[in-house]
């Protein structure tokens, strides 16, 4: 190494030094402040588990209204259970009777041939026989009875001042 | 200019001059830094306006090594402390928050540095602004009570500069960082993203690289 290596390398840190250096501006911070202002406000730390909480039973209700909707078995009113029984010929027919009169006039006209008799296709079963009542004796339990229990007094030898058993 | 001349420059003028031992982050950050963390990631701004004020000189210092611009540094910075407090409630605590701060820092001046493409052309051709007109090499210069030497200082301080410019950004940056006096190595290891030694083999290669051209500048 020359002797004049570590005087060398001060001076070229210092130069380096000078090169990184500045004062910051007196309104630094005030200037710091008015960005945040300007920028949109931190997310605070609890507002992410009160989001996802939020989230899950709101998509937990969405979920129970879908599978509601999805069981739910509606009682079919008396006109639509008419109508299910009735064949497609008869309902045609009890439309036409519905419709009114100035409707039927705006549509145009259109022969209605009579449908051939609906005939099911399903073999009727033969009625079921009648069932008889079951009758289930009564349980009757039988009384347990426990010995009542008896507890010997334990008997502790005296102990002498230095610890030994006398 | 004869070697031992600049030797007896050097050691003479160096003395003029001692650098201000600046702050630095050693070990984990005292009580009332934590505190103020802590406070500022509950969302209040005035224990950051304190972290703000803090921090504040080591991120401009840290921004420049990378810009060489005391406004871009400056904007960089104020920047840097805008993504903190975004970012503060994600704050893990894995390192320090100055550290963590200063890593925020240095990318911002890294993406800066990307963005302008005529950063280069700017560093060759003239000294950092330092916003008051004043080059700050010409500053130390004239510390020196002796006219003469104050002029061989000058010439030597332009050829160190110019052979700072010379490095390629990983020895630059590097030497720039080390010298700022704001970081350990472990820190500007962090910062870089390289082990503690590589840095100061950087540290070292630069010096000699400069060392070089300053003696490559003599003999010319």
């Amino acid at each position: 190494m020359r002797p004049h290596d570590h005087d060398l390398d001060e001076a070229i840190d210092r130069v380096a030094r000078v090169m990184t250096e500045a004062a910051p501006a007196p309104d630094f911070a005030r200037r710091v402040h008015a960005r945040i202002d300007a920028a949109a406000p931190p997310r605070k730390p609890w507002t992410t588990p009160t989001l996802a909480a939020a989230a899950i039973v709101v998509a937990a209700l969405a979920a129970g209204i879908v599978w509601m909707r999805g069981h739910r078995n509606p009682t079919p009113t008396a006109t639509e259970a008419t109508r299910l029984a009735q064949p497609p010929a008869a309902v045609a027919a009890a439309a036409a009777a519905r419709a009114p009169a100035d409707a039927v006039a705006a549509t145009p006209a259109r022969k209605v041939t009579a449908a051939p008799a609906f005939k099911s296709s399903v073999p009727e079963l033969p009625p079921l026989d009648r069932l008889e009542a079951i009758t289930q004796d009564s349980i009757q339990p039988t009384r347990l009875t426990i010995p009542p229990l008896t507890v010997e007094a334990i008997v502790v030898p005296p102990v002498d001042g230095d610890g030994s058993i006398r | 200019m004869s070697t031992a001349r600049v030797t007896a420059v050097v050691a003479n003028l160096v003395t003029l001059t001692d650098p201000q031992d600046s702050p630095r982050a050693e070990g984990r950050e005292a009580p009332n830094v934590q505190a103020l963390v802590r406070a500022a990631r509950e969302g209040d701004r005035e224990a950051f306006g304190d972290l703000v004020v803090l921090y504040q000189r080591p991120a401009i210092h840290t921004a420049l090594a990378a810009l060489h611009d005391r406004d871009d540094a400056e904007d960089v910075a104020q920047e840097a402390f805008v993504v903190a407090w975004q970012k503060l409630p994600g704050f893990r605590g894995d390192a320090t928050f100055r550290t963590w701060l200063m890593t925020i820092v240095w990318r911002k001046a890294l993406d800066r540095r990307r963005q302008r493409q005529a950063w280069w052309t700017r560093v060759r051709s003239g000294p950092p602004d330092t916003g008051d007109g004043l080059d700050p090499l010409s500053a130390i210069a004239g510390n020196g009570p002796d006219p003469e030497r104050a002029a061989l200082w000058r010439d030597l301080t332009r050829q160190i500069r110019r052979g700072i410019d010379g490095l390629s950004p990983k020895l630059r940056d590097t030497l720039l960082l080390a010298a700022s006096g704001e970081h350990t190595y472990e820190e500007i290891a962090m910062l870089l993203r390289v082990p503690p030694g590589t840095v100061k083999w950087r540290v070292a290669e630069a010096r000699r690289l400069v060392a070089k051209q300053v003696d490559r500048g003599e003999a010319s």
